[in-house]
């Protein structure tokens, strides 16, 4: 279905504006790029009578990155933003790369990190690097602001913790040691304009060659990113690039998901694959840290 | 044997300029004159038409792949406002197909659907938004049937259940055809008796879409005063679809115009009338005003007319020296849900197994199937695609058992010029050794095949198409294509051609050929084409016989043009007419041309003075040979055009994914018209080719809906997987052809699937049967030898 149903349109200039609005209006849908909105429209999922457009709250494009103190990304930052800033990829390479194989160069230039956030989808590309780097979000609504880990954000298929009137304002990047290494890893199908079949960052904090603390979350292999309990376990206080651990890092992983078949891939496929991630991003790392 | 060669394979060229082949304008690679439009948007297709007093159509479809119809109620949706008038299959008694003889398609259909997504009925109405909502108010009352999605097990799920997709069509079997040349089974036992080898192989040839990027659409003003249609659509065989409409909807071909704005690719896929075509006309001449219909992408797909899928059984013989003894080709080929092309694309593929290899005999037992599954039709290649996939899989089988290597015993098979086929398939021209040899150097195969690290290979494959069929889809004698030619001061030269660009550039490259005899620029030849009315008689763009077919005609009628100038031209230079050459807009004495020339608009102002207007035509029909029988006769061509393939790869050892580096392409086109449009044509025939190796492919769930109606899950390869593309146009000529020309438009295509496979078998050893070749087969194989990394 190639048709938009009706609706009002708003585009408020400030951030107090736009609260003002989500307070006040009823069966509304906030437009934060809308490369997945307007599908969701066309495709008559959704027929909110209200469509609130905030790219162009200067509050929300804000973007701060200095040494030795993390980044603020405002929500409605570009993908094509996160993919191209050379500060973003030299601090936070794996998110800033994970940015950029978001649908296609037009999707990247429309798209922004708080819709991929928001529209919650299982396979996103964003979440798992974000949640590695210990990434905190701050979402406003009228009358208060509250800071909560991304990690604790999407709560399953298309849902997340957003309020009624409440929206994503920023995302707060801590600063990186220079012994945590972070990567990320997809399977899909071809190169360009995919929705990944799994996707998967790892990270890595090291003293010397000996792991100190790690994270591993998996995307599109359960109905909100998965971070493993077990990985981490087998992998700290081992040494960086030990092929029987990695082994072991590649079994834990796959033994805590339960993904689904679909078009895309059977869940047999994907339970392989996942193994396949952890193994090369494991090995990734090793060679990284050497 | 007294064969009836029509062109004989010699130096009989047709005049002094294709001896010497010093042509103008053929073979200049002219940058496409619509590119501009398309790539700033400015070009007009048929959904971007409108016509004052325009109303919008829309269809509403089933959501059951087979299912009896016991009611439709439209009542509530005639009540609504902005809706103008409801059509159902009682409006519409008739069936429409391609082939006249097998036609079988519901407009709307009429007691029972059979297929996902198929027209039930339609709304009319003053907005695109009124005619969606309006089709939400239709109550379809619906029995479900059982449904079979899977070709070999229709016919025993008919027996069992009793349930037949079509009344008349025991055990779901849409046709069955079977074809013997030679006594194969004893020639396969003698030549295993006599050290040779026998491959066997069971292959599939998945469904896959053509995925043009304009969808289908059409536009209907009916003149309720005239009683006459005019009907702007997305048709790469407007006659055919002229043809249609009129059986339809009862009216005389006379009354009903149409016309194609340019096309936004055809592929084959647009080589049928839709039902959007019939429901805009219906409606049109009930309500009285021009009626648009604009197919969104799930409604291309439902629509259908996809490759045909087949399961394939092959056995084939070599000699000890590798040379074919013999082919056993076993078949069940995929109708879909209604007939369409089915019939001819079954024989092509039994017809496609006796090229481009010399084959001295050949057995083909085939079976088309009705499944509730989207209905099938001509995809570029087609009948062609199927076989070739299977076969260039087996001839690396039969290299690696007989210590050959791939270059070698293809280069021992392939058929040279004069060839006449078992089933007398008549080769007048092939230089494929040269296209084999010719890839093979420029990619140093030779030196790779078999050498290269675990995880990267190289594979060849060979391919080839008609350049046009000798036969119509209805029994006629008239000319295939018949071109006119207006030469006048005010407007130069006129060309009229129904040939339908379809994107291929056919209008570009009918302006080259008529350029070149006339000895005008080709820029300056207006091209009138794509209407039944206004231009002359031509069958359609389908078999890749435009270039060759339009080709005679244009240079017979520009030919007509000349003998009427060329006596004018000497008179006024002082030389005899048969010494009359021209070019370049100047007619000359081909001795003396320096001394002896004169300006071509001089020489057409004193003709159009002295004798009035000059209109010329010019007409072409193939040849037509003696002694084929079973059915044979489908895939016979005036020539046919070679190609050679090969694919580099390189396998992800973790998940499987095959990347292909580079393709490494050389083709005999013959003498080609365009160039660069060639050389586009492989290009975009490669992209195809890829799509069809290692992603694409029509899902249907078990109650036959199918599951990927959207680019969104219907995976096309992207620019990023394009990889580095090495084609070479190799030296060749056909004398049969008027400018020397034969197609680059379908062959190219066949070679690649299976190029890529052979070289993913180099790779790592994995000899997958099966289109596609997805990332989960291979990660399966490289488990089960425990090669993943």
């Amino acid at each position: 279905m190639n048709i938009l149903t009706p609706f009002e349109y708003y585009r408020p200039e400030t951030l107090d504006e736009a609260l003002e609005l989500l307070a006040t209006k009823e069966d509304y849908k906030i437009l934060a790029g809308g490369t997945d909105l307007m599908i969701q429209l066309k495709e008559k999922m959704i027929h909110p009578a209200n469509i609130i457009d905030v790219t162009q709250i200067p509050e929300l494009n804000e973007f701060a990155i200095k040494d030795g103190e993390g980044a603020v990304i405002g929500g409605c930052t570009t993908d094509a933003f996160c993919e191209f800033s050379k500060e973003l990829r030299d601090k936070y390479p794996a998110f800033s790369i994970a940015a950029g194989e978001i649908g296609g160069p037009q999707v990247r230039e429309m798209g922004t990190i708080a819709g991929n956030l928001a529209n919650s989808g299982p396979s996103a590309e964003t979440p798992s690097s974000l949640i590695c780097y210990d990434a905190k979000m701050t979402l406003a609504k009228k009358g208060g602001e509250r800071v909560v880990d991304v990690k604790d954000f999407i709560t399953g298929n298309r849902r997340n913790i957003l309020e009624e009137g409440e929206l994503i304002k920023n995302i707060i990047l801590p600063e990186p040691a220079a012994t945590t290494h972070v990567k990320y890893g997809y399977v899909a199908m071809r190169r360009m304009m995919e929705i990944d079949i799994v996707n998967m960052s790892i990270r890595v904090d090291l003293d010397g060659d000996t792991i100190k603390d790690a994270k591993c979350v998996m995307g599109s292999v359960a109905i909100r990113p998965l971070i493993s309990e077990k990985v981490p376990e087998v992998l700290k206080g081992t040494k960086i690039g030990d092929e029987a651990v990695i082994a072991k890092a590649a079994e834990a992983a796959q033994s805590e998901v339960h993904p689904i078949s679909d078009i895309r891939a059977t869940a047999e496929y994907r339970v392989d694959v996942v193994g396949a991630l952890v193994r090369k991003l494991l090995r990734e790392i090793a060679a990284e840290a050497k | 044997m007294g064969m009836n060669k029509t062109f004989e394979v010699s130096n009989r060229y047709h005049d002094y300029k294709d001896y010497t082949r010093e042509y103008t304008e053929v073979g200049r690679s002219i940058p496409r004159l619509d590119g501009p439009l398309k790539v700033t948007g400015k070009q007009q297709y048929t959904g971007d038409l409108s016509l004052p007093r325009m109303c919008y159509a829309k269809i509403l479809r089933s959501p059951h792949a087979h299912a009896k119809i016991k009611n439709i109620d439209y009542s509530k949706a005639l009540e609504m406002d902005g809706v103008l008038d409801v059509l159902t299959g009682k409006d519409f008694p008739i069936d429409y197909g391609i082939v006249a003889h097998s036609a079988n398609e519901e407009v709307l259909a009429r007691d029972k659907v059979r297929m996902w997504g198929e027209p039930v009925a339609a709304v009319c109405a003053l907005t695109e938004e009124i005619a969606e909502a309006a089709l939400d108010l239709i109550d379809v009352e619906y029995e479900l049937l059982p449904v079979v999605t899977d070709a070999r097990k229709s016919e025993q799920f008919a027996n069992e259940t009793g349930v037949l997709i079509h009344e008349d069509k025991p055990g779901n079997i849409a046709h069955q055809g079977s074809q013997e040349y030679g006594d194969v089974d004893s020639i396969l036992a003698e030549t295993e008796a006599n050290g040779g080898v026998v491959v066997e192989g069971e292959f599939y040839s998945c469904q896959y879409h053509q995925s043009f990027i304009e969808p289908q659409a059409a536009l209907a003003d009916y003149d309720v005063n005239k009683n006459k249609l005019h009907l702007w659509a997305t048709c790469q065989v407007p006659h055919y679809t002229h043809q249609q409409l009129a059986k339809v909807l009862q009216m005389p071909m006379k009354d009903i115009r149409i016309t194609v704005p340019l096309l936004g690719g055809g592929f084959g896929g647009k080589g049928v009338a839709t039902t959007a075509d019939f429901i805009t006309s219906k409606f049109s001449s009930r309500i009285g005003r021009p009626v648009k219909c604009v197919y969104e992408r799930s409604e291309v797909f439902a629509q259908g007319q996809g490759h045909h899928p087949a399961f394939m059984k092959f056995r084939q013989g070599f000699d000890k020296d590798g040379h074919i003894t013999a082919v056993d080709f076993k078949e069940i080929m995929v109708a879909g849900a209604y007939m369409s092309w089915g019939v001819v694309v079954l024989f092509y593929t039994a017809s496609m197994t006796h090229l481009p290899y010399v084959t001295p005999a050949a057995k083909f037992a085939g079976k088309l199937i009705y499944t509730n599954t989207q209905t099938c039709g001509a995809h570029r290649g087609l009948g062609g695609a199927q076989p070739r996939f299977a076969m260039e899989i087996m001839m690396d089988m039969a290299a690696e058992k007989l210590g050959m290597n791939p270059l070698q015993i293809r280069l021992l098979n392939a058929v040279e010029s004069g060839h006449t086929c078992r089933s007398m398939m008549y080769v007048p021209h092939s230089e494929y050794k040269k296209a084999l040899a010719t890839a093979a150097k420029n990619c140093d195969f030779e030196n790779k095949v078999g050498k290269l690290p675990f995880g990267k290979g190289i594979g060849m494959s060979g391919g080839y198409y008609i350049s046009g069929t000798s036969y119509t889809l209805y029994l006629s004698y008239k000319p295939h294509t018949v071109a006119m030619v207006k030469i006048e001061g005010e407007n130069n030269v006129v060309l009229y051609c129904g040939a339908t660009d379809i994107g291929q550039g056919a209008d570009m490259v009918m302006a080259q050929m008529a350029a070149e005899t006339l000895g005008v620029r080709s820029e300056d030849v207006k091209v009138e084409s794509r209407d039944t009315e206004t231009t002359t008689f031509d069958l359609g763009t389908f078999a890749s016989r435009v270039t060759y077919a339009t080709g005679w005609a244009i240079r017979r009628a520009c030919e007509a043009a000349n003998q009427k100038l060329f006596p004018v031209a000497a008179a006024i230079m002082g030389c005899r007419g048969q010494e009359v050459g021209v070019k370049d807009y100047q007619f000359y004495s081909i001795y003396e041309r320096k001394r002896k020339n004169v300006d071509w608009h001089e020489v057409v102002d004193q003709y159009i003075q002295a004798n009035g207007p000059l209109v010329t035509t010019g007409q072409f029909t193939p040849p037509r040979r003696k002694g084929i029988q079973q059915g044979g006769n489908i895939g016979h061509s005036p020539t046919f055009g070679f190609t050679c393939q090969i694919a580099e790869v390189t396998v992800d050892l973790y998940t499987g994914n095959v990347h292909v580096d580079k393709i490494t392409e050389a083709g005999d086109l013959g003498q080609p018209i365009n160039p660069m449009s060639c050389e586009g044509q492989v290009h975009g025939s490669i992209q195809m080719g890829m799509g069809h190796a290692l992603l694409e492919e029509m899902r249907y769930a078990d109650d036959g809906r199918l599951l990927n109606p959207s680019f969104h899950d219907y995976k096309l390869v992207g620019t990023m997987d394009i990889p580095e593309i090495d084609t070479e146009i190799v030296e060749s000529y056909d004398p049969s052809s008027p400018y020397g020309a034969k197609e680059s438009g379908e062959g190219p295509i066949q070679p690649t699937p299976s190029a890529i496979f052979n070289a993913v078998y180099d790779a790592i050893g994995f000899r997958c049967m099966e289109e596609p070749l997805t990332q989960e087969k291979v990660l399966n194989y490289l488990k089960s030898v425990g090669k993943n990394l």
